[in-house]
């Protein structure tokens, strides 16, 4: 997996915003996904994501890749509304059991690891998320949740074990 | 060793994800959308005009204008004076009454770059009180020389089986065809009713049958339930009145819960252009096509 460092944000925000929004947005989505499981929630995170990367686009120096920068401002407006007294207090969540079946067939462990990744502890399921989903290295991952590298270790640690995920064969980080 | 004790693959992870989320489609307009709130209130551009421009200008609108008072608008207010006019004066007087008294014209949209259609949302009404939302949409085809459009709906409408065991040459409405059968009713109900083969029943038989078929209404992704009425008109295009009804839905609570909130909403309408051929597949006809969409923005406050 690559990670582009000190992206080429051309001067026109509105073409670099079309580009984000065309190369990230399915990503996101599915992630604020799993975060808030609430479709129209989730398709609400990203479009403030992307309205909140779009006033920042002058600020952003290309200290981390576009997908780190993006992913971190969607966690936070994530927890941001997992937060709000309205989202308390009407928690119209998708359980897994809700889930649309999938399009294609699929495999039964699939389901089950599915389930289970939305039923993980938001701590855990963060970690998971950024390391397997985004191919994220630990290091982007400790900066897009603002923790230390070693608590990013011993959370991945803990979530493959509660998900029986093998090392071998992870995503190559450089 | 059991499923629960199987070990998995990293990759087993991006693989469920994708799987199990599949049902989550990026939306066409974000991009659009994340401008425009970005932005906020775009200011209109001054610009400087000489007074020939504005002259020119002038006479251009005049002329506008005129053409415009000439061509006739099969909105709502149109609808329930013409076509729905015994809805509107026998059956439901006050209910039209209050839909008209909360119709918005000229109401923000945007849609999907459709190469068969043109889709227009040209006014919606709510009324909160009666858990009520309606809109008209009005399609046209993008190459009119090239087809004539008619709403699918309005092919076998009579409910007739159409397939293999069918009558090749049925005499009377009602019985077992092997062909679709199209139905086109006059635009105010005032003319007759045509039905038979697309070839026998088209103005243009020459041309292309082009059918229109719009999904479910949607709005946040929750499901409205819905009537339609459709009917083609005089330039060719199709109008489709939609009536939604909230205590009917399924997601009842959070449409209204949405609609308590907002001061508006934005409403969404699949639908599919099919070219249709005589002997097509019903998978086809019925699920194939180009998907488009069209957004709307209603006030609810």
């Amino acid at each position: 997996m690559e990670h582009v460092k000190g992206p080429d944000i051309p001067m026109n925000k509105d073409e670099t915003i079309t580009r984000l929004v065309e190369t990230y947005q399915t990503d996101l989505l599915r992630m604020s996904f799993v975060y808030l499981r609430d479709r129209a929630l989730a398709e609400d995170a990203v479009q403030e994501t992307f309205v909140k990367a779009y006033k920042s686009l002058d600020s952003f120096r290309g200290d981390s890749s576009e997908k780190t920068w993006l992913t971190r401002i969607l966690i936070n407006t994530c927890k941001d509304t997992l937060k709000t007294s309205w989202f308390r207090h009407l928690d119209r969540r998708m359980t897994p059991e809700d889930l649309p079946e999938p399009a294609a067939p699929q495999d039964g462990d699939e389901g089950a690891l599915m389930d289970e990744i939305l039923r993980l502890p938001a701590k855990y399921k963060d970690v998971i998320l950024l390391y397997y989903y985004e191919n994220m290295p630990e290091r982007e991952i400790a900066d897009a949740l603002n923790i230390g590298v070693s608590t990013v270790s011993v959370r991945l640690s803990k979530a493959r074990k509660k998900l029986r995920i093998t090392l071998e064969g992870g995503p190559r980080h450089e | 060793m059991n499923n629960n004790q199987t070990e998995r693959n990293p990759e087993d992870v991006r693989r469920a994800i994708d799987s199990r989320l599949s049902f989550l489609t990026p939306d066409p307009f974000l991009a659009q959308k994340v401008m425009r709130e970005a932005k906020g209130e775009t200011p209109k551009m001054k610009r400087k005009m000489s007074l020939g421009l504005v002259i020119a200008l002038a006479l251009a609108l005049l002329t506008l204008s005129v053409a415009v008072a000439e061509i006739i608008r099969y909105n709502q207010t149109w609808y329930f004076e013409n076509r729905g006019a015994g809805y509107a004066n026998e059956v439901y007087p006050d209910k039209v009454q209050a839909i008209l008294d909360n119709l918005t014209e000229n109401i923000e949209q945007q849609q999907t770059n459709n190469s068969y259609l043109d889709v227009i949302a040209q006014d919606a009404s709510y009324v909160a009180d009666r858990d009520l939302l309606t809109f008209t949409v009005r399609v046209a085809a993008r190459e009119p020389e090239k087809y004539e459009l008619h709403d699918l709906r309005v092919l076998d409408t009579d409910g007739s089986y159409v397939g293999e065991g069918g009558e090749e040459n049925p005499a009377e409405d009602g019985v077992d065809r092997a062909n679709h059968w199209l139905w086109v009713t006059s635009a105010d109900m005032k003319g007759p009713s045509r039905f038979g083969p697309p070839e026998q029943v088209m103005n243009s038989p020459s041309k292309t049958l082009l059918l229109f078929d719009s999904g479910p209404v949607t709005m946040d992704g929750l499901t409205f339930d819905a009537a339609y009425d459709t009917f083609r008109v005089d330039d060719g295009a199709v109008i489709l009145y939609c009536e939604c009804y909230l205590n009917e839905s399924g997601d009842a609570e959070e449409l209204k819960t949405i609609l308590t909130e907002r001061d508006a909403v934005t409403i969404r309408v699949n639908y599919r252009a099919v070219e249709y051929h005589e002997g097509m597949e019903d998978i086809a006809l019925y699920q194939g096509g180009e998907p488009g969409m069209v957004e709307f923005m209603v006030k609810v406050k």
